[in-house]
């Protein structure tokens, strides 16, 4: 049994290291706010600092991942209360064909994205997870992951190449 | 042009104006507020214990008083209201889930969400926060599973090598009951799995639930796959 002050001191070290990079991942789960995303990484950092004396070095970094995802979207089903978002919606299509870079694009897109197919997408392809570690960050199935995934991404790639500027 | 998933693989890069080393007084505020959490996660521990010693005080008086006993599985009809320690199972009239068969399920609880993969019951009060039951063409967020029963295809999931389990019998063919330890996921969760035409079948319940072990066995053997569910692997 580690004493809290050990606890703690691991604890700080962790989110030391690890804060930025879960800001990060929060703010591509959460539409790109950093305030929201910063609210997330709160939120999930509670949650992980209640688990800590459980929490083992080598699954840290996916549980942490995981207290980020399910934070990410509580954060979105509160706003659910008073507007259901069970489809994707359409960008703006006149701004989207102004953006710059395809970074930009792609970010716009992805916040068109129902919360679960976004997390899916960040995870899969953003995050570099794999099936079974996105499954769990997201606590659901394989299949769901694969089926959200795959959808999310060929909603993006059916704008994004609709709507690029036409090369001669 | 390039394509979507390169675009995707590069965005670390372009989202790193978060990407900045964590100030101390940004990490000492979330030491703080975890150990607020703590103190407020005993706080409420000592106010379950009370309650809990309440009505356990509440059920001696009201079994002397009817002369009865009372176990887990049984209500008491009238007296003094005294209520059954975990739902009982009943048979379940409502819309069955997509590529599922249900049978029975928690007394009061219903099916919430499904899709080709899976379906989730919540209990009473918890059955917002799922999507509509969706087919391969609508994709609406994942339901979660927190205290709510979630039974879904395994696919080539492997079981997590530290859970505990049991060898069980569902419906005439091996089954296995275990226990995820709590630094995995969720905090005191049973899973148990059953074979099926289509692949293995999941079946989580948090301890949460209330449910005990039989009633588990119970609820997995009135769960059929039907020839709707997609076969999963892989």
């Amino acid at each position: 049994m580690k004493r809290p002050s050990d606890q703690d001191r691991e604890f700080t070290e962790f989110v030391t290291a690890r804060r930025a990079g879960l800001v990060r991942v929060a703010m591509l789960l959460v539409s790109g706010d950093l305030a929201k995303a910063e609210d997330v990484v709160q939120a999930a950092l509670t949650r992980l600092y209640l688990s800590w004396s459980q929490v083992r070095p080598k699954t840290a970094d996916a549980y942490a991942r995981r207290c980020v995802v399910n934070a990410a979207l509580d954060e979105r089903r509160s706003l659910f209360r008073r507007r259901e978002q069970s489809f994707a919606e359409l960008p703006d299509v006149a701004a989207f064909e102004e953006m710059r870079s395809d970074d930009e694009k792609i970010l716009a897109l992805l916040r068109t994205l129902p919360a679960g197919m976004r997390a899916a997408v960040v995870l899969r392809y953003v995050e570099g997870l794999s099936v079974t570690e996105t499954a769990a960050a997201m606590r659901c199935s394989e299949g769901n992951v694969k089926s959200q995934s795959a959808r999310g991404l060929q909603r993006l790639r059916e704008f994004f190449r609709a709507h690029q500027p036409n090369l001669i | 042009m390039p394509d979507v998933m390169d675009i995707l693989r590069n965005l670390p890069q372009a989202a790193a104006s978060a990407d900045v080393p964590a100030d101390q007084a940004v990490v000492a505020a979330d030491v703080a507020r975890g150990h607020l959490a703590v103190s407020r996660r005993r706080q409420k521990r000592i106010g379950f214990a009370a309650a809990a010693v309440a009505a356990v005080a509440a059920l001696a008086v009201g079994a002397g008083q009817l002369g009865t006993t009372v176990d887990n599985q049984s209500t008491v009809a009238g007296g003094s209201g005294v209520r059954a320690a975990s739902p009982q199972l009943v048979a379940y009239t409502g819309k069955q889930p997509a590529g599922f068969k249900v049978r029975t399920v928690p007394d009061g609880w219903t099916v919430i969400s499904s899709n080709e993969f899976e379906f989730v019951v919540a209990p009473p009060g918890k059955e917002t926060g799922g999507g509509p039951s969706a087919g391969p063409s609508t994709g609406p967020a994942p339901v979660m599973y927190d205290d709510r029963i979630a039974v879904f295809m395994l696919g080539d999931s492997p079981i997590p090598k530290d859970s505990q389990s049991e060898k069980i019998t569902i419906n005439g063919k091996e089954g296995k009951l275990g226990s995820f330890p709590k630094s995995r996921t969720s905090p005191d969760t049973r899973w148990l799995m059953f074979p099926s035409d289509k692949g293995t079948v999941m079946v989580q319940v948090p301890d949460s639930t209330g449910l005990s072990n039989d009633q588990i066995v119970s609820f997995a053997e009135g769960i059929t796959v039907t020839d709707a569910l997609e076969k999963v692997g892989g």
